[in-house]
């Protein structure tokens, strides 16, 4: 091998591997996206096969699945579990609402553009998209992973002050948050120590 | 020698000391938010309990609110039909009929009869599959988890069916004021028999598993019984309200399409608790297996649809009107103003779920265990985004 | 009761061992989606007209027209095609239920993943969305459920019996209910305005006939068109071979619902349709001679521009062709004194009777008036010269179609050949049968003609009417000889036409002389094309320069003589829409003839609303074409608004279209009708709401109000349609964007200025 290898790439190595293939989904059904969710998880198509589960508690979580629209009311529990849950972490915005507002553009009380409040690792197209979609989405990442090209998470610590901004903007004010996003990631060497 | 005390202090101001006697007050606070594999959908409930038995409950509903009945005056007539079914997620057709009816009640527009029974397929298609769905989600709070994994695959075909003939499985945007948006594609009266032949043959097994499983049953019993005299009083409809003995069911009481040339039962039960609410929505599942049997031998032929005008220019004359729909989760309705203009001035939805969801399931609440509380919500089949639009 | 079974019970659950799992193993067993799929789009790029329907009909305004290259502008076509955004799209497929064309599909792919929000907004063209060739198509228009009304409401017609011997006129007209029956066909998506010669507001004011707003649809139409009525009857209705309901059903009867709405509005009326923003100029003079389309539309928009006009005509009375060459069963006297009424009650002089080079000296004309504007047509008809055309039962057709109208007797035939294969030649075929089953209660009338069939000039409508009355068609003959006895025409001999062009398309005609037919006639009319009269010029007929053989004009049909200006057919025809659009035109070519006044260039906002407005009557729906063609803005609006040009300019390249069109806006109604679209959909997308009742939405933050200069700009919008949206934009100006906006354009102008001065 050409390029020397530390200790630690190598074993980053290891861990994308295994990490890819046990990918667990918050069970949170944000949206109207989520109906095609049960027939994903369940017998049907499933998505066990490639060691995706449902997991309730967000410190266990990998994926946040935003399934569709978020309304403001949404979006404030969505950013308190997404903050609970560990690095690193992978948002899918899910159908067209995401990506520019969708079915609901003009509605009072729904986000427009889901990444102007949480880094997200990828789209999918579709109002709302099918099981087949979701589960060749669902492999795109895991190869991303797998090939340690998933980083999205760490724009959240990085640009932590933009996000902020626009939530707050958003919510009219400040909002409660039970972490201190980056004094955690000074303190835990978060970004350092993930690939 | 003294202990460090620490003191803290939490919200209500009220003061805790390690080791000091217990207060008087017993409750405590519980909130079973959005993220919680128990409620159903995007809802929550605030429950202040003694031990385990709740004392009080609040529903928490708001975070799907997309303010529809607005979202429906910006938009033209035709427009409207895209919008309509993403009202209540898991049973979108009785959406479409509602709003295609009041549209015809104003303009008194005359829907050919092979659209008519193409409907009435079309929501009892819709009804198994919400029902399939719903016995999944009350199996999944008391643990079987087998059951939605059975049920959820058999809705599938359900809903490949809808691909087939509309060309969208959830939401289908088919029935459209004046008619039907498709004829039906070949072969595809065959393709819905062999489906529900298939349904049919697995009704025994979900028997075998869910319903007259010794434990199910013994866990469902006497859960969350609405009393029947309190039933008319709380405005209950739907298979809940025949749960609790009446037979009342907006097909027989107020016929619409050509529910009034079909032969079909109401199932009721007098117990009024989970398990005979989720007992009739399985006779429910044979009934409408039967209606749409009944439906494929009567279907005429002719027009699918009576042709409108222009769509950009199309103006509904000046009026109102009130239609309801029988969808699976309760009495459904719509009431439509116009005001002559091309888009509606008014749209209003009483959703069924509003009821049991919010008021109904409080009062239910009360005296249950914790345990329980799931398995009360689900056996209502309140559905959160029709709570709020 | 319940019978809780065995104990053994749940090994019943052993029975599904060895059975097949339901699982479909997605990414390695395809499934394929169904026949009627709603998937991405497809658009086959050259069969769509880029009308833009389905931008109209998408109820989360998912798609925006954009420039496709390679796409050009034409009749019945624009150069924009659909772009769908996936980030809005919900596959809801009106769009392809409600195309014009039956060009957008849907196809059976569902799949598009991505990091990057921005690819999902893309121009379906034949291929998918991944590049794939030919895709399996999903959801296509379907014939039985089609959204668009492609049948038009029948007109009411007199039958050929009722007809033939009497000048009644023949269309009946729309009743109420199926003028808004056929109005409601209309998509509004403006390719009529774009073909029509004077670009009429035609969606605006068929949606006015459809609210049923009489007084609005006559408002919209002499914005551009004083000779509404006329058109109403007798247009070639350009408009209707552009319609886009065309492509797939029948053209809207645009002709038909103009004549209901004219008709529905009582002549006393008229004048408070006219949009009378009028600024007296100095009271300068200005002398028309003819009163044709062409001279009357020059003279109300002079008229409308503060000018006094005086118009001479040289038959006893006003209307030119209109009166004098159109028969009455098509075009009613009564009607057209209605139009001419109006214009006259603006304030022009019309003197009739007066003959410019006899009554009247061409040389007091120049003398007298401060400009002068020649439209006096083709009232001379041109001869066959064949041998035997100088026997006085020769005639031209143009002289008795005037004659007719006149109440001059002139001999009836029994039998009569008309020669010309035209509009006119209809005309004055069809009166000569009138005449001759009023005379002789029978009709022997033949129409020769050079073309063929397939290829004569004439509106295939006439010659379908005229064969029912009884008119028997020869086509594909050319005349050679009018034969003569005993000083009697007794018929005229023809040979066959063997082609009308050559090679070069040039009018070449060549026969075979030995395939002879004789029809036998009394008489012979000749109406095989007209051509001017121009000696009252006198001297002054040397002193202008030509081009060929029409008089040289700039584009405002200015001649080289600064003071003549030159309209209609003499200069450019061949109908009455052109006359009236070229009459505008050289109203407005007057009136910066005339108005020269030193400081044109961009000082103040007040002056950029001011020239706006002065080329408002431009009505140019396409702001890419304009601005993107430097020569273009200067031939268009003069070298005053070469400024005007400059600001577009600096602003589109700034990428700042919003405020490009922000500044047309400030006195063009087209204008603001498009602006109104892409505000609504720049307010849409950033999320702002459109009630300003509302209080701002939290998170954004308020701003400083407009200042004076702003608000002197936006009151400019205080009409009926604007006042939505002058109230949306009130709402915003609390918002720091829209200052930006406010900002940005001032910059511009001061840059513009800047480059003015330095000029």
């Amino acid at each position: 091998m050409a390029k020397e290898l530390t200790q630690k790439a190598a074993w980053d190595r290891v861990l994308a591997k295994l990490k890819k293939n046990s990918l667990w989904m918050l069970h949170y059904c944000t949206g109207c996206g989520a109906i095609e969710l049960p027939p994903t998880m369940t017998a049907r198509y499933d998505m066990e096969r490639f060691g995706i589960m449902p997991m309730v508690t967000p410190r266990q979580a990998d994926i946040l699945l935003i399934t569709g629209y978020l309304s403001v009311k949404t979006l404030k529990r969505v950013i308190l579990v997404y903050e609970q849950m560990q690095a690193p972490k992978y948002v899918v915005g899910f159908g067209s609402c995401t990506i520019n507002g969708g079915m609901y553009w003009d509605s009072y009380s729904t986000i427009k553009s889901l990444d102007q409040y949480l880094p997200v690792e990828m789209y999918l197209a579709g109002c709302m998209p099918r099981p087949e979609a979701i589960i060749k989405g669902f492999s795109w990442l895991i190869d991303r992973v797998g090939k340690g090209e998933a980083n999205s998470w760490r724009d959240y610590y990085e640009n932590y002050e933009f996000y902020r901004k626009n939530q707050e903007e958003l919510f009219g004010g400040p909002i409660q948050s039970y972490q201190d996003i980056p004094a955690d990631a000074q303190k835990f060497g978060i970004l350092e120590a993930r690939q | 020698m003294s202990e460090k005390m620490n003191i803290v202090t939490v919200n209500d101001g009220r003061t805790l000391y390690p080791g000091a006697s217990a207060p008087e007050n017993r409750e405590y606070n519980m909130f079973i938010g959005p993220n919680h594999p128990g409620i159903e959908g995007n809802f929550a409930l605030k429950l202040t309990l003694e031990g385990d038995t709740i004392v009080q409950a609040r529903t928490d509903a708001g975070y799907l609110h997309r303010g529809f009945e607005k979202l429906m005056e910006q938009r033209l007539y035709m427009q409207n039909i895209a919008i309509v079914p993403r009202i209540c997620v898991p049973d979108p057709d009785p959406n479409e009929e509602n709003y295609a009816r009041a549209i015809e009640a104003i303009a008194h527009i005359e829907v050919p009869r092979r659209a008519q029974f193409i409907r009435v397929m079309m929501l009892e298609l819709s009804r198994i599959a919400s029902h399939l769905f719903a016995f999944g989600g009350f199996a999944g709070t008391l643990g079987l988890y087998t059951m939605p994994n059975w049920s959820i695959s058999d809705r599938d075909r359900i809903l490949e069916l809808f691909e087939a003939l509309t060309g969208a499985r959830i939401y289908h945007i088919y029935i459209i004021p004046g008619g039907v948006r498709r004829d039906l594609p070949e072969g595809f009266a065959q393709r819905v028999k062999d489906t529900l032949f298939y349904i049919e043959s697995k009704l025994p097994e979900y028997d075998n598993l869910l319903f007259e499983n010794s434990i199910i049953r013994k866990r469902s019993r006497g859960i969350g019984v609405i009393p029947p005299e309190k039933a008319m009083e709380w405005g209950v409809t739907g298979p809940n309200l025949r749960a609790a003995g009446f037979a009342h069911d907006v097909r027989i009481d107020d016929p619409y399409e050509v529910y009034n040339e079909l032969e079909f039962d109401i199932p009721i039960a007098h117990e009024s608790d989970a398990l005979a609410r989720m007992l009739v929505r399985r006779k429910e599942v044979e009934e409408s297996i039967r209606i749409i049997r009944q439906v494929l031998d009567k279907m005429p032929s002719g027009p699918v649809w009576n042709k409108q005008p222009n769509p950009l220019k199309w103006k509904v004359p000046a009026g109102d009107a009130y239609v309801r729909t029988e969808s699976s989760k309760g009495e459904y309705a719509y009431y439509m103003v116009s005001n002559g203009d091309v888009r509606p001035y008014r749209v209003h939805v009483r959703g069924a779920s509003v009821t049991h969801g919010v008021h109904v399931l409080e009062k239910l609440l009360i005296g249950t265990r914790i345990e329980d509380a799931s398995q009360v919500m689900f056996s209502l089949d309140a559905c959160p985004p029709e709570v709020d639009r | 009761m319940f019978n809780p079974g065995s104990i053994l019970k749940p090994l019943t659950a052993l029975r599904y061992l060895g059975e097949k799992p339901d699982t479909i193993k997605v990414p390695f067993v395809e499934r394929p989606a169904a026949d009627r799929y709603r998937g991405f789009h497809i658009n086959d790029l050259d069969k769509c007209i880029g009308c833009g329907t389905c931008a109209e009909i998408c109820d989360n305004d998912a798609i925006r027209m954009v420039p496709v290259e390679g796409k050009e502008a034409g009749v019945g076509r624009t150069q924009y095609r659909p772009a769908i955004d996936y980030g809005r799209c919900c596959w809801c497929a009106l769009c392809v239920d409600v195309c014009t064309t039956g060009s957008l599909k849907m196809t059976r792919e569902y799949i598009h993943i991505s990091p990057d929000a921005n690819s999902f907004f893309i121009l379906p063209n034949e291929k998918s969305i991944h590049g794939e060739s030919a895709p399996k198509e999903g959801w296509t228009a379907d014939k039985q459920v089609n959204f668009l009304d492609l049948d038009r409401v029948p007109m009411k017609e007199l039958s050929a019996e009722e007809r033939g011997d009497s000048f009644i006129e023949i269309v009946k007209g729309f009743s109420k209910e199926e003028a808004i029956k056929e109005a409601s066909r209309c998509v509004s998506c403006g390719l009529c305005t774009a073909v029509c010669p004077a670009n009429m507001n035609i969606p605006e004011y068929i949606e006015a006939i459809w609210n049923d707003d009489i007084h609005e649809a006559g408002r919209q139409m002499y914005k551009t068109n004083p000779l509404s009525d006329v058109c109403g009857r007798i247009c070639t209705h350009k408009c209707e071979t552009a319609c886009s309901i065309g492509n797939r059903g029948k053209p809207l009867s645009i002709r038909w619902l103009k004549r209901y709405a004219m008709d529905a509005i009582p002549q006393e009326q008229y004048l408070s349709l006219v949009d009378q923003n009028i600024v007296k100029k100095g009271g300068k003079k200005v002398a028309i001679v003819g009163s044709g389309p062409s001279g009357l539309s020059a003279s109300y928009y002079l008229a409308l521009m503060g000018y006094e006009v005086t118009v001479f005509e040289a038959y006893p009375k006003a209307g030119g062709m209109m009166r004098y060459g159109i028969p009455s069963y098509r075009l009613p006297d009564a009607v057209l004194d209605k139009d001419i009424g109006l214009i006259e009650s603006l304030g022009v002089t019309i003197k009739t009777g007066t003959r410019v080079g006899k009554d009247v000296q061409f040389e007091d004309l120049h003398q007298q008036f401060d400009a002068v504007l020649i439209a006096t047509g083709f009232h001379e008809g041109r001869s066959t010269k064949v041998p035997g055309t100088d026997h006085p039962m020769v005639f031209q057709a143009i002289d008795l179609l005037s004659r007719i109208r006149r109440g001059i007797e002139f001999p009836v035939e029994k039998e009569i050949v008309v020669i010309g294969g035209g509009n006119v030649a209809m005309d004055i075929a069809r009166s000569l049968a009138r005449l001759q089953k009023q005379k002789y209660g029978e009709v022997h009338l033949i129409v020769t003609s050079l073309e063929t069939r397939d290829i004569m000039p004439a509106d295939k409508e006439e010659i379908e009417e005229a064969e029912e009355e009884g008119i028997v068609f020869h086509p594909g003959r050319g005349p050679e000889e009018v034969l003569i006895e005993d000083s009697n025409i007794v018929g005229l001999k023809t040979s066959r036409c063997t082609r009308v062009f050559d090679e070069q398309k040039r009018f070449n005609p060549a026969f075979d002389k030995n395939d002879i037919e004789i029809y036998k006639g009394n008489m012979v009319v000749e109406a095989i094309g007209q051509g001017p009269n121009m000696s009252y010029l006198g001297d002054y007929a040397t002193k202008l320069e030509y081009d060929g053989r029409r008089i040289k004009v700039t584009p405002y049909y200015q001649s080289s003589l600064g003071w003549l200006f030159v309209a209609g057919d003499i200069i450019k025809g061949p109908d009455v829409i052109n006359g009236v659009a070229v009459g505008h035109k050289a109203a407005i070519g007057i009136d910066e003839y005339l108005a020269q006044t030193p400081d044109d260039h961009v000082t103040t906002i007040d002056d950029c609303i001011k020239i706006a407005r002065e080329y408002e009557k431009q009505e140019i729906r396409q702001l890419d074409a304009l601005l993107k063609n430097k020569d273009l803005q200067e031939a268009e609006f003069g070298e005053g608004a070469a400024a005007l040009g400059l600001v577009l300019q600096e602003l589109l390249d700034q990428h700042n279209r919003n405020l490009a069109q922000l500044l047309m806006l400030l006195g063009n109604e087209n204008f603001r009708i498009h602006l109104r679209q892409e505000l609504k959909r720049e307010l849409r997308a950033r999320d702002f709401s459109r009630y300003a009742n509302l209080a701002p939405l939290p998170g954004t933050p308020g701003g400083a109000p407009f200042s004076e200069g702003d608000l002197v700009a936006f009151l400019a919008l205080r009409e009926q349609k604007g006042f939505e949206l002058y109230n949306d934009i009130f709402y915003l100006s609390g918002h720091k964007e829209f200052e930006f906006i406010i900002e940005s354009l001032r910059e511009a102008q001061r840059k513009a200025v800047e480059k003015v001065e330095a000029l």
